[in-house]
């Protein structure tokens, strides 16, 4: 290595030596701090909003905290009890029928609608999605739907009766009434944008190359369209699941958990323990309802990687 | 006017592939530096990709800081000085041009960050506009996304030169222009920097180009500078196999043979060494460049033809085929008939020779005396 | 337009196939409007009707009855002293909380997200990206119920996630605490930072060539005036969905403003109305049947001609603003969406 030539005929040791000043004062030093600026105010949303009570949910469940009073460590008492709680193995089996069959049901069509909406020339496809992605409010949708389902006069008991079909009870039966809580989660695609974007970005040329090799219309979907979704596929089916098992909202105000407990969920039976000021043990419960997502989380990650190369 | 010195620069990878939760992983992009570029000369970097002379040059321009080592403007030590400070044009191989400001728009970003006045800014950007040809001025109205590829070239050419730079950095500019148009800018490029008379570093993974640009030439592989200087230096006696290589189109070929007393033995065909070369026995491989053959000898080793490659605008052929396995082509007139097997003879006056392990160069003709 | 062959669309079987695919995109489309159509239908329907055993699909004589009261409800204009009793509160005061929470949280969230976003893309090298990818969406695996009791106690007795602020050590004066609970605040402040936008700008900004950067590092433009400059204008796209979903997260909000608000004048339209529901569902004047049984004042409000006709309404009003925010962002959804997956 020594004899490495060096421009201008100098050995590498007589350029360590030559003398250097250091630059001028006036001009600007790189900045270690600048990004941390970006970053700083995030963090801390992020560190206490977020990670703070996080950690804390932890501790809780570890004491008999009340609204007033003061606070002891009870260690696992609040784990043993609501571990031996039918109540609680009774949400957990609705949450569970809940959470599959709301994947089941849901997941798959908005996927396949993004596909089938690439297809359309552009402008019909600009207008189909603006009209099929048009949201309904949240609390809107629930009135309605409440409205459709009853039994006495609502919509869905008239199409009932024209399919001739015997008459249903809807919310209020015990057998059905999650089914009916899914229900209107079908039409609605809201996802099918986000895949409709990650569709947007494969080029033309992996199908025109795939027409060449003689694939049909199902065939370019399963090795091209889906293949390239993998990672948002992956990514939303998380959220998914993350989102159907800790069910709230729906069941709340359809169905108030009912008929008996046919329809309450882990979150639910969570917060009538809240209501009755049992913090220690709903904590718990949702550490439970954590511990089991993290499980399944982990398990499906194992099983569907997000990228086939990794 | 500015000389650049670098001393001992390393510079680690850090893109995504590259990093762990604890560290990195794999070599650095730039393993112990060690260069200077001369006051207003034209310096070009190749390499194959990856070698790490993107790398090189934007740590020169400080848009990465090395992990390690100085780099030296002048005399001054830069190393933590930021990119605008060091008075540096850049102009990038996607361009890089702001996309949501019109052509004037990205001329003037410079101004306005550096409040400069309105009037100053005014008659720079009219000069350069007048510098960079008669219709310029109908691209500085566009958005980057309506221009052609030239076009966004000659705004990003532009961009570097309005702000009147001490140093300019070109990363691969013309790579992505097609071919006619590759060899129009690059001599437009190359009446723009004698004009300036500024230091230039110019990067590319194209030799000929690297040729045409550079007043000297940097090959560097894996983050390491494998040789400075000349073409002719790098052609005739390059410092190592990778270099004799990378160098040359079409490439050197490379022949194992086996050195006896003066005698040189390729498979069972033996010649005399000239006398000049005087190298141990034993086993080497001999480096011939595809002008230092002779064709149709009747001491030749026999080439297998593969086929004959004719270029009837410079009025030759290249002759391709193999030499005792080795991949060869070899200079031929543009008529060559075509044949299975010919005989070939190197001479032996104009090749190279290698260890027959390694990369280490035995002996080199060295740069032929024209005059 | 890649699923069909490009040569050979005109055989019958692909018209066929591509006849199929439009009837059953429209379809979709149909089913999917459905809804808006049925609440506008209801909305104007007589009240009577609305709850009589033949759906109603369009109503025989359509009325503004409902739109009217509801009018009167919000401004509280109405005489009617039951249908005034429905709401505590004229619905602008609950329209303006809510409008507040949600615009308040995005013009507090999208800078501090997408500034992280951002830094952590371009600006952050290293390990110490990986790190702060980690920290900043760690979070989105855990379900919100989880961190519900804390976050809520937080609320109270802020920073400390306990039902009352602890002692001093030493002597008997609790630590100062921040109570924002039963403020706006309590819904704006936790959803500052929001994961999931962390992950939709990452993404985003990911794309963005290095290259520009550099260019305008070179030109000189310090880092935030090469965010505020040049990446800003080039990232529209992607703040429009952002603030699309956030908007539509905190305007829908149901669960959270319910356990942090107790004064009835600060719940936001979710809150409002979805209780409004609920006291209808009680009094029974959902049910003919029931509701002639039921109160003196419940008939008076059936009588008034108010029954689901007038909750369509309130549901309608709570969907415009939504409905607003994807019209105006719409243009943008499509490219501004570039999720990677989480790794």
């Amino acid at each position: 290595m020594a004899e490495r030539t060096i421009p201008g005929g100098q050995t590498e040791e007589a350029i360590q030596a030559a003398p250097v000043e250091s630059a001028p004062l006036r001009l600007s030093r790189r900045s270690r701090i600048e990004k941390w600026m970006f970053i700083i105010p995030a963090a801390l949303f992020q560190l206490v909003w977020g990670w703070f009570p996080l950690v804390f949910a932890f501790a809780l469940s570890f004491t008999d905290a009340r609204v007033r009073g003061p606070i002891s460590f009870i260690g696992l008492q609040s784990y043993t009890r609501m571990w031996g709680d039918p109540l609680l193995g009774e949400a957990f089996r609705v949450t569970f029928i809940y959470a599959a069959m709301s994947i089941v049901l849901t997941f798959v069509i908005p996927i396949l609608v993004a596909v089938l909406l690439m297809e359309m020339p552009p402008r019909v496809m600009r207008w189909m999605m603006l009209l099929w992605f048009l949201p309904l409010s949240g609390i809107a949708s629930t009135i309605l739907w409440k409205y459709m389902y009853n039994p006495e006069y609502g919509l869905m008991q008239g199409i009932v009766r024209l399919l001739g079909l015997p008459e249903q009870r809807f919310l209020n039966d015990p057998n059905l009434v999650l089914f009916w809580l899914i229900f209107p989660g079908i039409l609605l695609f809201g996802p099918g944008l986000i895949y409709m974007a990650a569709l947007q970005g494969i080029p033309s040329s992996y199908y025109e190359a795939a027409e060449v090799e003689g694939a049909g219309f199902w065939r370019k979907i399963w090795t091209i369209s889906l293949p390239r979704l993998r990672p948002v596929i992956s990514m939303m089916l998380t959220f998914a699941i993350i989102g159907s098992l800790q069910e709230f909202y729906w069941p709340q105000i359809m169905s108030g958990g009912g008929p008996g407990s046919a329809s309450r969920t882990v979150v639910m039976y969570l917060y009538n323990l809240w209501g009755n000021l049992r913090f220690g043990d709903s904590t718990t419960v949702a550490i439970f309802l954590f511990a089991i997502i993290m499980v399944i989380t982990v398990i499906y990650r194992t099983f569907y990687k997000e990228d086939p190369d990794a | 006017m500015t000389q650049i010195e670098l001393r001992n620069i390393v510079k680690q990878y850090d893109s995504q592939d590259q990093v762990t939760l604890t560290g990195y992983k794999g070599e650095p992009a730039l393993n112990r530096i060690n260069l200077t570029i001369n006051d207003g000369e034209t310096l070009s970097v190749v390499g194959p990709s990856g070698c790490g002379k993107s790398t090189l040059l934007k740590v020169i321009a400080g848009l990465e800081y090395p992990n390690s080592g100085q780099v030296i403007y002048s005399g001054h030590d830069f190393t933590e000085i930021k990119p605008q400070d060091r008075g540096v044009g850049m102009v990038f191989q996607d361009y890089a041009l702001y996309p949501t400001r019109k052509g004037r728009g990205n001329l003037s970003y410079f101004f306005e960050v550096h409040q400069r006045t309105e009037e100053e800014e005014q008659a720079r950007i009219k000069a350069t506009a007048d510098l960079m040809g008669v219709d310029f001025d109908l691209l500085l109205g566009q958005i980057p996304d309506t221009l052609s590829g030239g076009q966004k070239q000659r705004v990003a050419i532009a961009r570097c030169i309005v702000r009147d730079p001490n140093i300019f950095l070109m990363d691969e500019p013309i790579v992505n222009l097609d071919a006619k148009l590759r060899e129009r800018t690059r001599i437009e490029i190359k009446k723009l920097l004698r004009q300036f008379g500024i230091t230039t570093i110019y990067v590319t993974h194209d030799q000929q180009e690297a040729i045409f640009m550079g007043d000297r030439i940097v090959v560097m592989r894996k983050g390491n500078i494998e040789q400075v200087g000349t073409f002719d230096d790098l052609y005739y006696s390059p410092a190592n196999l990778f270099v004799a290589q990378f160098i040359g189109t079409p490439p050197i070929a490379v022949i194992p043979a086996v050195i006896e007393n003066g005698q040189i033995a390729i498979e069972t065909t033996r010649w005399m060494l000239p006398p000049d070369i005087a190298l141990p026995n034993g086993a080497v491989r001999v480096g011939v460049r595809p002008e230092g053959w002779r064709l149709d000898t009747d001491d030749g080793i026999s080439m297998a033809v593969r086929h004959i490659e004719r270029i009837p605008t410079e009025r030759a052929a290249f002759v391709i085929g193999a030499v005792a396995g080795a991949h060869t082509s070899i200079v031929a007139p543009v008529d060559y008939p075509m044949r299975e097997v010919t005989r070939v003879t190197p001479d032996w006056e104009q090749a190279l020779f290698f260890e027959a392990e390694g990369e280490t160069v035995l002996h080199t003709p060295g740069v032929p005396d024209l005059f | 337009m890649a699923l069909f062959p490009k040569v050979g669309r005109n055989q019958p079987r692909m018209r066929a196939a591509w006849w199929v695919l439009v009837i059953f995109l429209c379809g979709g489309v149909a089913l999917h409007l459905f809804p808006f159509f049925y609440m506008i239908a209801l909305s104007v329907t007589p009240a009577h009707e609305a709850l009589s055993p033949t759906p109603v699909i369009w109503p025989k004589e359509p009325t503004l009855a409902a739109w009217r009261l509801v009018f009167e409800l919000t401004t509280r204009t109405s005489m009617d002293t039951a249908v005034r009793d429905l709401m505590s509160f004229p619905f602008y005061v609950y329209l303006s909380n809510s409008l507040f929470m949600a615009l308040m949280t995005l013009l507090i969230s999208l800078p501090v997200t997408s500034l992280a976003a951002y830094a952590n893309s371009k600006l952050q090298r290293g390990p110490m990206a990986r790190w702060s990818f980690l920290f900043f969406i760690g979070t989105l695996m855990v379900p919100g119920v989880v961190t519900l009791i804390p976050s809520f106690l937080m609320t109270r007795n802020f920073p400390f996630p306990l039902p009352s602020a602890p002692l001093i050590p030493g002597t008997d004066d609790p630590f100062p605490i921040l109570r924002i609970w039963d403020t706006p605040w309590a819904v704006i402040i936790p959803g500052v930072f929001n994961a999931f936008n962390f992950l939709l700008f990452k993404g985003f900004f990911d794309t963005i060539p290095d290259s520009i950067i550099q260019a305008a590092r070179v030109d000189g433009g310090s880092e935030f005036n090469i965010f505020r400059r040049i990446v800003f204008p080039m990232s529209i796209p992607v703040y429009a969905v952002a603030s699309w979903l956030q908007f539509g997260s905190v305007w829908d909000s149901y669960l959270w403003p319910l356990v942090v608000f107790q004064t009835p004048d600060r719940i936001p339209t979710s809150v409002a109305i979805s209780n409004l529901m609920n006291r209808f569902i009680q009094a029974g004047s959902t049910s003919a049947q029931q509701a002639a049984a039921q109160t003196a004042s419940m008939r008076e409000i059936l009588e008034a001609g108010l029954s689901w006709n007038g909750l369509m309404v309130l549901g309608l009003l709570q969907t415009i603003p939504i409905f607003i925010m994807f019209i105006i962002c719409r243009e943008y959804l499509m490219r501004g969406i570039r999720l990677r997956g989480l790794k």
